[in-house]
């Protein structure tokens, strides 16, 4: 490997890196929180029904 | 979990013994009869060597270094198939229910199915390595490599029946014990596959002993840690 | 159900304000390395991931163990959360730490131990997941996962063990013989710093991550029988 002055422009893997940190992040925070409000959802759902079996 | 009454140790030991025959005899006996396994892990067998040579273009000299990789991905596949159908029928023909309700150590019915999965696993093998030396000109029969698909097959079937006993509980059944045995047994893969390449190629002994240690290690952990799991697997 | 515990609210703000901190150090903090440039960088990120994959790895082989000896779904719960985001985590590490050999080594991918054990190591997580997912009755899938995570467990560190030696006793001729070597950096202190301070900050988000996700198994839980006792 040369010894270079100015080391060698790699910054487009490193932003892509972090897109994909961030991207892959956020997505599941948004799998996990659309989730608990389905869940959530349903189970108001099935309380309501509870309630008028009763 | 059930236990025999208690007795002698001696005659607890041969009890057991006898539940893991017979449970393995049933199994032989049915193939004998119907062949069906036998035949389709055989032809399946022979069909993948058959692709690997197009696929591949083994000349000689590569040959030597890859035919062990080859072997092994065969009975990996054609094992596969072995094991999916030897769960397969215990389960469509309510086998494994009569079997946990007879008095008999669930670890037995776990050998039973062992040694019969193993035999099944065996027998293919032992015709596929002498039409491979046939249809390649080689001979790659030798009581070395014998060993190690010997330890080899040990170590897959100890693993694979007590997957395929989970994976025959799935909705996806058949899809999911490759999916499941793979990325697990490639411990066992990697050394058996060494050692058999050190048998093909002549390497010396002492450079093929580390990997037989390993294939040997491996076995008695797999199989100590399946059978004492195994209960969990079957019960109802 | 019950609100989120002011304890996760807070833990959930630090998670956040400590990545905002460990980005900035990477981005400003952490020194540009002469070798490789600025591909570099990726390595904070890359080994926090890889680390807190591992972390839920542990944690789901020790969940799988006390589900067994105790049948408490709790720990069934904590097993399936521990795989879901170590597998996320692990992903992450994997992808990551492919950009950065690109640049670094000139392939996307080697076939060295720690490389082919973090592959497989992903492929027994998605296995877990698909197995889960095939099976209805939640004890059975309890007492399946478990098993998986064990005889996975048991067979990871077997796997690194074996081909680390398949490695040695067969030194890779073709591609540069050490791989560590191209892309091996004296690290200096501020890059140290940063390392760390990275490790950090992912073990707090996987903590987060894990109670909330915990969480969400619970109320799952809850629904399910729910559900059971309506239908009956």
């Amino acid at each position: 490997m040369l010894f270079l002055d100015v080391p060698p422009d790699t910054t487009r893997f490193f932003y892509s890196a972090y897109a994909i940190i961030f991207v892959t992040l956020t997505f599941y925070v948004i799998s996990l929180i659309v989730r608990w409000n389905n869940l959530r959802n349903e189970l108001d759902a099935l309380n309501e029904l509870e309630k008028d079996s009763k | 979990m059930n236990r025999a009454a208690p007795r002698r140790s001696s005659t607890v030991a041969g009890s057991f013994l006898r539940a893991v025959g017979a449970i393995a005899w049933k199994d032989l006996a049915a193939e004998l009869r119907s062949r069906e396994l036998l035949s389709a892990m055989l032809v399946f067998a022979l069909l993948v060597i058959l692709i690997f040579n197009f696929a591949l273009e083994l000349d000689v000299k590569t040959r030597a270094t890859i035919t062990a990789g080859v072997l092994w991905v065969t009975f990996a596949f054609a094992g596969t198939l072995g094991l999916n159908r030897s769960m397969a029928v215990e389960k469509d023909q309510g086998c494994l229910d009569g079997l946990l309700l007879a008095p008999v150590d669930r670890s037995a019915i776990y050998f039973g199915k062992v040694v019969s999965n193993l035999a099944f696993m065996l027998i293919v093998e032992a015709i596929v390595l002498p039409v491979y030396s046939f249809l390649y000109n080689t001979n790659v029969v030798s009581l070395g490599l014998v060993g190690v698909i010997l330890l080899g097959s040990i170590g897959y079937v100890a693993v694979g029946t007590l997957l395929s006993s989970m994976a025959v509980q799935t909705r996806t059944r058949d899809v999911m014990l490759p999916i499941l045995l793979f990325p697990v047994i490639v411990p066992v893969l990697v050394a058996a596959v060494k050692a058999s390449s050190g048998f093909l190629q002549g390497l010396p002994m002492n450079e093929i002993l580390p990997w037989l240690n390993l294939l040997v290690v491996y076995d008695i952990i797999f199989i100590a840690i399946a059978f004492m799991v195994f209960d969990y697997v079957v019960e109802e | 159900m019950t609100p989120t515990p002011r304890a996760l609210r807070v833990l959930e703000i630090i998670s956040f304000l400590l990545l905002v901190a460990a980005v900035w150090m990477v981005f400003f903090f952490a020194p540009l390395e002469a070798v490789m440039g600025a591909v570099q960088k990726v390595f904070y990120f890359h080994v926090a991931n890889a680390w807190v994959g591992m972390l839920g790895f542990i944690a789901a082989g020790i969940s799988g163990i006390a589900y067994l000896r105790t049948h408490d779904m709790k720990w069934d719960i904590v097993e399936v959360a521990a795989v879901e985001i170590s597998l996320v985590f692990f992903l992450i590490a994997i992808v990551t730490g492919s950009i950065w050999a690109y640049p670094v080594w000139n392939t996307w991918w080697t076939w060295d131990p720690r490389l082919t054990t973090a592959a497989i190591l992903e492929l027994i997580y998605i296995a877990y997941m698909l197995l889960r997912q095939g099976i209805e009755d939640p004890e059975r899938r309890a007492r399946f996962g478990a098993v998986y995570t064990l005889i996975g467990g048991l067979s990871v560190p077997l796997t690194f063990m074996s081909i680390r030696l398949f490695r040695t006793i067969h030194p890779v001729v073709v591609g540069g013989s050490n791989a560590a070597a191209q892309g091996g950096f004296d690290m200096s202190p501020r890059m140290l710093q940063s390392m760390l301070f990275s490790i950090l900050v992912f073990s707090v988000i996987f903590i987060t991550l894990f109670w909330h996700r915990i969480r969400i198994g619970v109320l799952a839980q809850t629904v399910e029988q729910l559900k059971l006792k309506l239908t009956q």
